[in-house]
């Protein structure tokens, strides 16, 4: 310093000029407050966007899951209403089957496949077999052979092996 | 601190130099934005007296104040009771007779002192109360800023003796080199009480009668000195006939108080007395001829005039100061 005296403190702006430097920075300062509050909240939304579409993502497998599941449930219920339905129609087989067994005949033996009949028995006569049993036995399957023996009380007793070609099967009489 | 001053250069820095004569008051108002004089104005306002400012210039350097925030008042302190002296330790006070204590001091470039009083600096403060200073500057300062730009004077292994003529003040400085020999300030406007209290009264041109009183002052016992000095002053001094030839009070003032300056130069034991090769005057009142052709004749001096504004001097050191202090 080179003067006897001290420069009086100056003031870098008038007062107005202060005034809206404050106004300015109080303004910039709110808008960068601001900024970071939005910031903050669209991470916060993000991350719960996140979440949500990797839950979505997880729902949907679930969803696919269960979907496979009623597949599987639909074929078990296809399965059992089939097997039901084979079931019915296979009683139905058999009452007729027993329907047609006159009562001259009596059965000892009877192994139903699908598409086969093995039928054992005693008959009164062979005739009877004949009349009564082969004609509708023919008419059934494709092939009906019989055998015939006599036991010793007297009755024929036989072996009526029936088959059908395939695909036909016993069902769709 | 640097960002503030990179900031404020920004701003326009107004700078207004003011020194005050008996019934004058002189103005200088230089602006600056980005290191760069944009505006400058001389202004002069006629004065009651040098104690009190007139509410034209108190209006004057308010208006130019509330124009601009950065607004630095400077003054050109040219009251008595101020000096300059070799050295700057404690020991250069006593040396001097300066009470410390009673002076603001200020030690430059470390080779010397410039000092005013604090009643003086009290003084001026007080006449620009209503206005406000900011800086005061020592003519002595504005004279070392003179010759330091002045790179070919100092570069001389000679005493040179540099005076600042200015409205109302003479300030003298001899210089060594860098090195300060001799400082005083003296008032042109009005006679100095202190040493020439008959000079006007009595034979007013009685240059031997000056000498004894000079003498008186310095308290110099001895015979043979007194013989001495008496012919080295004899040498110096002007003839009766030449005072008279056209010389106005203020100059005859000049010529008298510089040949008291260089009387106690040479005499006093305070001053390591040297002999002084050349004048260099740098002039801002306008120094007349018949001043300058004395000086020549009487002294046998190699003399140099620079013409310069010591307004615009006042403002360049404030500008440096408010760049480097501030």
């Amino acid at each position: 310093m080179h003067s006897f005296i001290k420069p009086r403190k100056k003031k870098l702006l008038d007062d107005m000029s202060s005034l809206w430097l404050i106004f300015i920075g109080l303004m910039s300062v709110g808008l960068i407050g601001f900024g970071i509050y939005i910031n903050y909240k669209s991470s916060f939304y993000i991350k719960m966007l996140e979440e949500r579409s990797l839950n979505n993502d997880k729902l949907k497998k679930k969803v696919h899951d269960l979907k496979s599941d009623i597949q599987i449930i639909n074929m078990q219920k296809e399965l059992f209403d089939e097997v039901t339905s084979t079931n019915l129609l296979l009683k139905e087989s058999v009452k007729n089957l027993f329907d047609l067994v006159p009562d001259q005949i009596t059965l000892t033996n009877v192994i139903m496949e699908k598409d086969s009949l093995v039928l054992k028995g005693y008959a009164i006569s062979k005739e009877s077999y004949m009349l009564l049993l082969e004609p509708p036995l023919k008419s059934i399957f494709d092939e009906s052979k019989v055998t015939f023996s006599t036991n010793e009380r007297g009755f024929f007793q036989f072996v009526s092996k029936n088959s059908m070609q395939k695909n036909r099967g016993l069902a769709d009489e | 601190m640097g960002l503030f001053s990179s900031v404020r250069k920004r701003f326009v820095i107004q700078l207004i130099a003011v020194a005050l004569e008996e019934k004058r008051c002189n103005i200088y108002v230089k602006k600056i934005k980005n290191s760069k004089v944009i505006h400058t104005e001389k202004k002069s306002f006629d004065i009651e007296s040098k104690e009190q400012l007139t509410p034209q210039v108190i209006n004057y350097l308010n208006s130019l104040q509330n124009m601009h925030e950065q607004t630095y008042v400077a003054l050109f302190l040219n009251t008595l009771g101020q000096g300059a002296i070799s050295g700057c330790n404690t020991g250069a006070y006593e040396k001097f007779g300066v009470d410390k204590k009673s002076v603001k001091s200020i030690c430059i470039d470390n080779r010397f002192t410039i000092y005013a009083s604090l009643i003086d600096i009290n003084w001026v403060d007080k006449i620009f109360q209503n206005v406000g200073l900011d800086f005061i500057f020592s003519p002595f300062l504005i004279l070392n800023s003179f010759i330091i730009k002045d790179t070919n004077t100092i570069k001389k292994d000679e005493v040179k003796l540099y005076i600042l003529n200015t409205n109302n003040g003479l300030t003298i400085m001899i210089k060594h080199r860098a090195k300060l020999l001799y400082g005083s300030f003296f008032n042109l406007a009005k006679e100095e009480n202190l040493l020439y209290e008959d000079f006007e009264s009595g034979d007013s041109t009685s240059v031997d009668n000056l000498e004894e009183e000079l003498f008186d002052e310095f308290d110099i016992d001895e015979e043979s000195e007194v013989e001495e000095m008496q012919e080295f002053g004899d040498s110096i001094t002007f003839d009766d006939e030449d005072m008279q030839n056209g010389l106005s009070q203020k100059d005859m003032r000049f010529v008298k108080y510089l040949d008291a300056s260089l009387k106690e130069f040479y005499h006093s034991d305070l001053y390591e007395s040297s002999f002084i090769s050349s004048i260099k005057i740098y002039d801002d009142a306008g120094i007349s001829e018949d001043v300058i052709k004395h000086i020549k004749n009487e002294l046998f001096l190699d003399i140099n005039v620079d013409k310069i504004s010591i307004l615009e001097a006042i403002s360049e050191i404030a500008e440096e100061e408010v760049i480097s202090y501030a």
